[in-house]
């Protein structure tokens, strides 16, 4: 019986097991850089509409061996989802509550395909988790965000919650730049600092590790410190279009792409300007923030093949 | 306890399902889950997943499986129609005699369109021996017209006007298009098969042990009359009331379980086992 595709079953880091239904082309010569759709959320790995489904199709027929697989606490894979509203674990997700089943993901595809090379690629909270993943994992070759949020719904994320080692170094180096600043100091005094970040930076420090006060950021500031924007955006984005593709798709109906240009896009314009080379922004024209008018969804995809074809 | 995802036949398609296997204690009855349409599948696939293991915790081995169409089964949805549901539920029964080893007891699972879904096929095969519903469709047509008015959101949200009203999405659908809801296309055959159907005016037979379970998110709501009549056309019935929110929907709750609705339905079905 061959339909083209078969259920998975891998593990990620904490042991729980993940579930996704891999994808594979017709022919015998497949591309070499497999891509990951990214779940969008509650909706699982078939996302809205069916609208994995019919993308995976789609990949396939170009040539591309495609997995969509449930994130823990979602779908059918192991886990529990213990915030009680919908914002609130979207909140985690865009902090990042899933770049580590992400990387199990890529860890598995490389033991079973040999890849060392991938493409994610997600809509909404997919989006965000593949962007994230991609700042932090060097095997992303490059992103295909749909309607990718820069904020963050829930009004109670724990920004610490989901730091990685390296985001973690990252936020030390940004608070030893600011060692000799009086006004960092009066901050700290005056309790306004972020106090479960700094336990978890000394936390994290190796025993007589070597202190080394770097440059800071490129992207670390922005004008959006009092806004519901969320932080790690800026500086994932430089990390993975510095050196990697991106292709943003967003909806000209969906308040996501407005959000994007008003809070990221305008104020970061200079330093994104740098790396335009490497990212591509296209708007599905009057689409909804799902796609589903079967015309937006063409587009998409034409979009979408197009890229690939010129990248892949 | 085994979870088996797997591919099987279904006419000319494959639906996927998962297998719940339980590890030990069987019970006399296995269960197939019928989901409800559209996005509101998606939505409560949690709630599915986590009473099918509630289940088989409990010794009830289950089959949870997708239409064609829909999930992660081939087809596309526009090619569904009420009869290839109820013919991939047929199969999916098969299935689950053959990976349960049970072939005379078994039970039907559906919420919404899923337990209206599972309603009939209990009226065509006599080893259907329990029915679950879970706040059942009753007035199919009506709902039908709900899924035109969710197209007419659409239109009114994109275009600040309707475009196409609900009679002429009707007629554009008997022209041979379809209507799209939710990135969902109906065909005029599934429209017009769906319409038609009507609990409890399309069961003759109701020879399940029913139990029918009302869902609702208010304190101390009364029975709805309708619910209590499709009990009465069954020879064994129990109404009951569940506090829930409408989780089968976009709502603030994230809603991975429904405790209260698993209670009732665990309670009742352990009452009922031992009388099996």
């Amino acid at each position: 019986m061959n339909i083209g595709c078969k259920p998975v079953v891998f593990s990620n880091s904490d042991g729980l097991k993940l579930f996704g239904i891999l994808h594979y082309p017709d022919s015998q010569t497949s591309k070499s850089t497999p891509i990951i759709l990214l779940s969008p959320g509650v909706k699982y790995r078939v996302a809205p509409h069916r609208l994995y489904i019919k993308l995976a199709r789609h990949l396939t027929a170009m040539g591309f061996i495609v997995l969509r697989f449930d994130f823990s606490g979602l779908g059918d894979s192991e886990g529990i989802v213990k915030e009680t509203t919908v914002a609130d674990f979207y909140g985690t997700v865009q902090m990042g509550r899933y770049v580590n089943d992400t990387k199990a993901a890529m860890d598995w595809m490389q033991q079973e395909f040999n890849a060392s090379r991938f493409i994610l690629a997600g809509l909404c909270g997919g989006a965000i988790t593949g962007l994230l993943a991609g700042a932090q994992d060097q095997r992303v070759d490059s992103l295909i965000g749909l309607g990718l949020p820069v904020i963050l719904d829930s009004q109670h994320v724990d920004h610490t919650q989901y730091l990685t080692t390296g985001e973690l170094k990252q936020w030390r180096e940004g608070y030893l730049s600011k060692f000799f600043d009086f006004k960092s100091w009066l901050r700290l005094l005056t309790f306004k600092s972020n106090y479960r970040v700094i336990l978890k930076i000394i936390l994290s420090l190796p025993m007589g590790k070597r202190i080394i006060i770097p440059q800071k950021p490129v992207l670390s500031s922005g004008s959006n410190q009092t806004t519901n924007f969320n932080p790690l955006i800026p500086s994932a984005f430089e990390r993975l279009i510095s050196t990697r593709n991106a292709l943003l798709i967003f909806s000209e109906n969906d308040r996501l792409y407005s959000i994007y240009q008003e809070r990221f896009a305008d104020p970061y314009h200079a330093i994104l300007n740098k790396y335009r080379e490497n990212y591509e922004i296209y708007i599905v024209k009057q689409a909804n923030h799902i796609f589903s008018f079967p015309e937006w969804q063409q587009d998409l995809f034409y979009q979408l093949a197009s890229w690939l074809d010129r990248h892949y | 306890m085994k979870e088996i995802p797997f591919f099987f036949p279904s006419g000319d398609c494959h639906l996927f399902g998962v297998m719940h296997i339980p590890a030990a204690s069987r019970r006399n009855t296995a269960f197939l889950f019928c989901t409800p349409f559209g996005e509101e599948k998606l939505w409560t696939h949690l709630v599915y997943v986590n009473f099918a293991r509630a289940l088989a915790s409990h010794g009830y081995p289950v089959l949870r499986f997708d239409y064609r169409g829909t999930g992660d089964s081939e087809g596309n949805f526009e090619d569904a129609t009420l009869e290839s549901c109820l013919a991939d539920i047929r199969s999916a029964i098969e299935i689950l005699k053959d990976q349960s080893d049970q072939t005379e007891r078994l039970g039907l699972l559906g919420l919404r369109m899923g337990a209206t879904l599972a309603a009939l096929t209990a009226e065509t095969l006599p080893q259907i021996s329990t029915l679950v519903l879970w706040e059942p469709i009753l007035n199919v047509d009506e709902y039908m017209q709900d899924l035109l008015r969710v197209n007419l959101t659409t239109q009114m949200a994109l275009y600040k006007e309707i475009r196409q009203n609900r009679e002429a999405l009707i007629r554009s659908m008997k022209d041979g298009l379809t209507a799209n809801v939710d990135g969902y296309e109906i065909s005029a055959e599934m429209f017009e098969q769906f319409s038609s159907l009507h609990l409890p005016r399309a069961l003759n037979y109701a020879k399940a042990n029913c139990l029918i379970i009302q869902i609702a998110s208010k304190q101390n709501p009364s029975l709805k009359d309708e619910f209590l009549q499709l009990g009465s056309v069954y020879q064994q019935s129990q109404v009951l009331l569940s506090i829930e929110e409408p989780f089968w929907k976009e709502i603030k709750p994230f809603y991975s379980r429904a405790e209260r609705l698993y209670q009732d339905t665990l309670n009742w079905l352990n009452q009922h086992e031992h009388r099996l």
